[in-house]
């Protein structure tokens, strides 16, 4: 059956998908943070976001868009230069206070205690439908994952948006709380953590040479045909974390791969001039209530 | 697309409140038959929707365990099913572990659906989420033994539509030798009914379930809640016509857009969902003049249907007049992440049997939503091209084209 498929194997296409990576922003933040910038949206927002407008937003998506807007910041760029792009994100058990909160009511209240807002802004399509609509931006805009693993859905995510010629660029946010938040039985925190975000700016590579890059491609290692394990596809958190460890060092330029799943893998190539090189903490030792993003290339 | 990159629908699996497989939910949709019904399953008099499109038990596939099976979430098992279904229907189950073979899920709300199943048995994945991060997705596959990539996507009620514009992505790459593309909802949930219900969304005649849903009448009040889905094997043409395989239709345009206008509310502004219907045309090479059936989102809320209205007439213009426009959801209900996978069986439908699925309970068109509609009956006409819109919460906006393959071969 197989050489219908693949006549001659190897004649297989390995096809890759390239993209420029024009800027990478992470942000994390507190409980306090979070309740601070819900009250006063100024602090990292533009007058569009009011507090009116994040009223019902997840945790998640209010760190995601501050990643969003400070990247913004730190290209230099305004909102409006976004409109056509598009917007993935990977946020990992979204929502999970607001459930246990609709669960709770629903328990004591009946179906006349649920809220309306559940569904719109704390499901998996939520994050990025905020995104769009905060800038705003008109591009489609997409959940992936939605468990720990679900940076790497946002990637090949990403790659289909920008298959399209006519899409000028692609937000990738990847979310989580960090530890797992602890919440009790109305869906309250009970326990001390951050919420961390981490946004990409992708765009169609538009010089022989970007400084930093991405490629998806099919795998020339065999072996990684094997089934995908939870191992192969947190090898990209791995990969992220030696990024910005090698960004620290500042080297002229690194290229690392990484094993996805089902037989991809996924190269990281970064060529910034050591001028343009920031000193940044690895992602697990940025201090508690800092904001620290990291610039690897400026758009233009 | 040229013919050589083509992509074509060579297998299907489905559940849904109007049956399981392609031969009864295209004999029920022809039909006109409804699978609205009080819900069961959980205690509902003070909802304030008291009606929806529920699946009854899933029978545990062929080739899986069935104690396995058995203790799969409701979400899981559709799932499941289908891509088992999907699978042997192409012919490609025997040869499943020699192909690479790639998954791309709709799944909108996988983990509030498994903590919600959980919760109600007394479990606390809710508080401790860590302890079942493995994704259906990658479940999935390990149990079928797939070794190509896997993806889940959500575009809200639009995720089916997605996935399929993934699965044809990842074809043209060459990431994978074929791929099963879909979506599955079980969104009839009391938290999702209460939700819904509250949001003034979800139709209160409950007293006749199978005619309460009524998309483009003047009566309409709201839509009715559906679960199940439906999956798909895409496959290159070249490789489906060297194995002689059957076709249900090419994959031939997708578009999509987003309104950046308001969460939950329908845009008023048509401009980005006739974007999304002009791109998928585009894709296809299609002129509207030549559509043959359009699968309308219509979802049967007041607004919903008429910004939709809006957006026929100014992707389509003066053809939109003798398009003939159904919605399905009239029988199915709206089974959110997957209604897109579903409703593109009605267009396999209309490609494959001649005949348009209706809109049932359309007694009184309203007079806003002025289009060609196909009313309480099916109406028989070769459909080459069928065009399946869907749109969600957060704006988003997806429109796809499917080609009928014999016309593709005899062009």
């Amino acid at each position: 059956m197989a050489q219908y498929f693949n006549p001659a194997p190897d004649a297989r296409r390995h096809l890759s998908f390239r993209c420029e990576l024009a800027a990478w922003t992470v942000v994390r933040m507190g409980l306090d943070e979070l309740a601070a910038l819900r009250q006063e949206p100024g602090l990292r927002f533009p007058p569009q976001v009011t507090p009116y407008f994040l009223k019902n937003s997840d945790d998640q998506t209010i760190t995601s868009l501050a990643a969003v807007h400070e990247t913004i910041r730190l290209m230099d760029r305004t909102p409006q230069d976004f409109r056509e792009w598009g917007v993935v994100s990977a946020s990992r058990y979204v929502g999970r206070g607001a459930f246990a909160a609709t669960l709770h009511k629903y328990g004591n209240d009946g179906p006349w205690g649920v809220s309306v807002q559940v569904i719109p802004h704390h499901l998996l399509h939520s994050v990025s439908s905020t995104i769009s609509l905060s800038l705003p931006c008109q591009g489609p805009c997409l959940g992936a994952g939605g468990g720990p693993q679900g940076e790497v859905d946002a990637l090949l995510a990403a790659a289909n948006l920008l298959a399209d010629p006519s899409r000028p660029g692609v937000w990738v946010t990847w979310s989580f709380w960090d530890p797992e938040l602890q919440i009790d039985a109305r869906g309250k925190p009970t326990s001390k953590s951050h919420c961390i975000a981490t946004v990409l700016a992708l765009q169609p590579v538009r010089d022989k040479h970007p400084r930093a890059e991405l490629e998806i491609r099919a795998s020339r290692d065999p072996q990684s045909r094997s089934a995908a394990t939870a191992e192969s596809k947190s090898s990209l958190n791995t990969l992220a974390n030696v990024m910005l460890d090698v960004t620290r060092l500042s080297p002229k330029s690194f290229e690392a791969v990484c094993q996805l799943d089902g037989g991809l893998e996924l190269g990281m190539t970064w060529r910034a001039p050591v001028s343009e090189t920031l000193e940044m903490p690895t992602l697990n030792s940025i201090p508690a209530g800092t904001r620290q993003p990291l610039v690897l290339a400026r758009a233009g | 697309m040229t013919q050589d990159a083509a992509v074509w629908m060579t297998g299907l699996g489905a559940v849904t409140p109007v049956g399981n497989g392609f031969l009864e939910i295209s004999q029920n949709l022809l039909a006109g038959k409804s699978g609205v019904r009080r819900v069961f399953g959980f205690e509902n008099s003070e909802h304030p929707c008291r009606i929806a499109g529920q699946l009854g038990p899933i029978a545990c596939p062929p080739d899986f365990d069935p104690q396995v099976f058995s203790k799969l979430l409701p979400l899981e098992r559709s799932v499941v099913r289908c891509c088992i279904d999907a699978l042997h229907d192409s012919g490609l189950w025997e040869q499943r572990q020699e192909l690479r073979i790639g998954v791309v899920m709709g799944l909108g709300a996988e983990s509030m659906q498994l903590w919600d199943n959980d919760y109600r048995h007394a479990g606390v994945k809710l508080f401790e989420p860590d302890r079942d991060a493995e994704s259906i997705a990658d479940r999935t596959q390990r149990w079928l033994g797939l070794s190509g990539p896997v993806m889940t996507v959500s575009a809200a009620c639009a995720s089916g539509n997605q996935a399929i514009s993934h699965a044809c992505r990842w074809l043209e790459l060459g990431w994978v030798d074929v791929c099963l593309a879909g979506a599955c909802d079980m969104g009839v949930t009391p938290y999702s009914l209460a939700s819904f219900g509250n949001l003034r969304a979800l139709s209160r005649r409950n007293e006749i379930p199978e005619q309460a849903l009524r998309p483009f009448d003047q009566a309409r009040d709201g839509m009715i809640l559906g679960e199940g889905g439906a999956f798909f094997m895409l496959e290159p043409a070249t490789s489906a016509r060297r194995r002689n395989s059957r076709a249900y239709a090419e994959v031939a345009g997708f578009g999509a857009a987003s309104d950046a206008s308001h969460m939950v509310t329908p845009c008023p502004d048509p401009a980005r969902g006739i974007m999304a219907m002009q791109q998928a045309l585009a894709m296809a090479n299609v002129q509207p003049d030549e559509i043959d059936y359009v699968n309308a989102h219509a979802t049967g809320t007041p607004l919903g249907d008429l910004c939709e209205t809006r957006i026929l007439h100014g992707a389509l213009g003066a053809a939109c007049a003798s398009i003939p426009v159904s919605s399905t959801k009239s029988m199915t209900g709206h089974l959110l992440s997957a209604a897109a996978a579903v409703e593109a069986i009605a267009c396999l439908t209309a490609i494959q049997e001649g005949a348009i699925p209706p809109t049932v309970n359309l007694d009184n068109p309203d007079p806003e939503c002025n289009l060609c509609h196909v009313p309480n009956q099916p109406r028989e006409q070769p459909v080459h091209i069928a065009v399946s819109n869907s749109f969600g919460f957060g704006g988003n906006n997806t429109s796809l084209v499917l080609r009928s393959v014999s016309a593709k071969r005899c062009a």
